[in-house]
């Protein structure tokens, strides 16, 4: 039961960033879509939950972008997993997306919070 | 077979089997019974056979997946019915192969130009009718002064030759159509050679031993196998000595609609005397001989011209012209005594009039309208009965149709595959009619022409005609199954379909 009220507790991703927690994960190695969701989990807090119906799609299309390239490797239990890899048009990609986020971070305190800005 | 896409896919589920498998092993080494662990993560995994849909969609490249299936499937339709593919098939390659037909005659005769640059810019040039025969014919040393007045217009002329009996080595001796034309002919049409070279001013010298000839692409092809093989070959014609130095470009067929000869020679072949040649003359008791060379006798009109000039300088040119034609029309005259013809004679201007103006088409454009109205109307009744063949044959498959569309097929799939279905049909249809529009035109030339010569047309596919293939290709399509396709399905908006033993569908109701 502890388990279900620990799912409750999680936040459904906004729209359109999952890319970018994506790609985030994937800056410093190599990651296959389980490690990926566990990392943005974790990371998270547990807060983000990351569907497998919405991981796959996004990381095929990532691919598709050639913003990520995969390869078949072993794991370190030896089980076979496709590692997910950022490209450099990725990178690119991840510091605009990141650009974007920070302003819009900004904007929406900025409208919430007026009297903290200076 | 083995297509891309279903190794990606297997790819796909392993990836998502690894995934399982991960996860599965983190809750054993929490602790989880291994049976407990599996149904765990198999739930907080959801529906995977639709995150391998939704996934796949991803790749871009679904529509090819689905295309390969709807392909498969309504070739398995057609063959299912096979009265109703043949009746299709045949309808369309007869309805689109006898529109192909006759328009490609249409085309030739009444359409088509000159396959030469800029040819409205070539014309026929009329100086003065023949005494006798009434023909636009001049006399050799007229055409010369003609020719030398404005030497940078390109002034051309040809004779009609009686056909000729051709001898190649180790072959049976066959007849062959000659065009004597002048040296310039080809430069100034501006027609290019398949192989070898065209004639120069050279080739018009007199007395040679052995006398060059260009052949036309197609007869080139076929009696030497190819243009490349026919170039430099020794040959006969009516026992004269020839090589064969050049071949025309593939589309051009000669000046005139209908008659392609076999065969282009230099003028200066008459003074051989072995070659018959049509000719006027100002008759008995004046100074014609005409067993002797006729390039030097004003008083045989034998050349028919042809000039390119563009349109502004045509008025000049003519008048030009008719400046230095002065004496040969007074000669010309001298066939006749009254004064009054005479003067009317002499008062003629020397006239341009379109190549295309040579009686084939007169003769032609009616019959081949009507036959083209004829034919497009057997396609429109045919595109009409295949309409209510296919509305009533997707009436017999409502029940099919709409258990597909209960189980989730969406109508525009479902109309996809209908429309794919008879996109095979038309594809089919079409490469029949392609070759059923090659044989009508033949059977429609032969039955044009006279007994004695066959006319040449150039056949060859060109733009209009395979625009005109694809439109009607469409035309059918969106008759006989977009539509009908669509208009079923509409009906069935309503949640019902029609049942197709008590209600029929039928044209009436568009």
């Amino acid at each position: 039961m502890a388990e279900t009220t620990k799912y409750q507790n999680r936040i459904e991703l906004l729209q359109g960033t999952l890319d970018m927690l994506v790609l985030q994960a994937l800056l410093r190695e190599p990651m296959h879509g389980y490690a990926i969701a566990q990392v943005i989990r974790s990371r998270s807090g547990e807060v983000f939950t990351v569907e497998t119906g919405s991981l796959y799609p996004a990381l095929h299309r990532l691919e598709r972008q050639k913003w990520v390239k995969s390869e078949w490797k072993l794991t370190d239990s030896k089980q076979r997993a496709k590692f997910y890899q950022l490209t450099a048009l990725g990178k690119k990609q991840l510091t605009t997306d990141h650009q974007r986020w920070l302003q819009l971070v900004r904007a929406i305190g900025a409208v919430m919070e007026p009297e903290v800005q200076p | 077979m083995h297509w891309p896409w279903e190794r990606a896919k297997e790819s796909l589920s392993e990836e998502l089997e690894a995934h399982l498998q991960m996860a599965m092993a983190e809750r054993v080494a929490d602790g989880e019974d291994p049976g407990q662990a599996r149904v765990a993560a198999l739930r907080e995994l959801g529906n995977l056979p639709l995150i391998e849909d939704v996934t796949r969609e991803r790749w871009g490249w679904m529509w090819l997946e689905n295309l390969s299936h709807d392909t498969r499937y309504a070739l398995r339709q057609l063959r299912r019915a096979p009265a109703f593919t043949a009746t299709a098939l045949l309808t369309l390659a007869f309805g689109i192969g006898a529109n192909l037909g006759v328009f490609q005659l249409l085309y030739a005769v009444i359409l088509a130009e000159l396959p030469v640059p800029h040819p409205e810019e070539v014309v026929r040039i009329h100086a003065a009718r023949s005494p006798f025969d009434q023909s636009w014919t001049i006399s050799y040393p007229a055409y010369q002064r003609l020719r030398a007045a404005t030497p940078d217009v390109p002034l051309m002329a040809t004779a009609y030759a009686w056909a000729a009996t051709l001898e190649i080595p180790n072959r049976a001796s066959m007849m062959a159509s000659c065009t004597p034309v002048s040296d310039n002919y080809f430069s100034g049409l501006g027609v290019a050679p398949a192989a070898g070279r065209l004639f120069v001013q050279a080739d018009e010298r007199l007395g040679q031993d052995e006398w060059p000839v260009v052949l036309r692409f197609d007869f080139a092809r076929s009696t030497f196998g190819s243009a490349q093989q026919a170039v430099g070959q020794h040959i006969l014609l009516n026992d004269r000595a020839f090589v064969v130095i050049g071949v025309a470009n593939r589309r051009f067929l000669g000046d005139v609609t209908g008659f392609a000869p076999d065969i282009w020679m230099p003028l200066a072949l008459q003074s051989t005397g072995a070659f018959a040649f049509s000719w006027d003359s100002l008759g008995p008791g004046h100074d014609v001989s005409l067993d002797k060379p006729w390039y030097n006798q004003p008083t045989i009109f034998w050349l028919v011209l042809m000039a390119r000039i563009p349109p502004e300088r045509r008025a000049a040119v003519l008048a030009h012209w008719d400046q230095v034609f002065r004496n040969d029309r007074e000669v010309m005259t001298e066939a006749t005594a009254d004064p009054v013809v005479k003067a009317a004679l002499l008062h003629v201007k020397t006239g341009v009039a379109p190549l295309s103006e040579n009686g084939m088409r007169k003769k032609f454009t009616t019959p081949l309208t009507l036959l083209m109205a004829l034919s497009a109307s057997i396609f429109l009744v045919g595109c009409l009965n295949l309409a209510n063949l296919q509305l009533a044959r997707l009436n017999a498959r409502a029940h099919e149709l709409s258990v597909r569309m209960a189980l989730g097929a969406s109508r525009g799939r479902l109309i996809r595959q209908i429309v794919l279905e008879d996109a095979l049909l038309v594809a089919g249809g079409s490469v029949g009619a392609f070759a059923l529009g090659r044989a009508a035109s033949g059977i429609l030339i032969r039955w044009a022409s006279n007994r004695n010569s066959l006319f040449a047309f150039d056949l060859h596919l060109n733009l209009p005609l395979a625009a005109l293939g694809a439109g009607l290709m469409m035309l059918s399509l969106l008759c006989f199954s977009i539509l009908p396709a669509v208009k079923l399905l509409h009906t069935t908006a309503n949640g019902t379909f029609p049942n197709g033993h008590k209600k029929t569908v039928c044209l009436d109701e568009f």
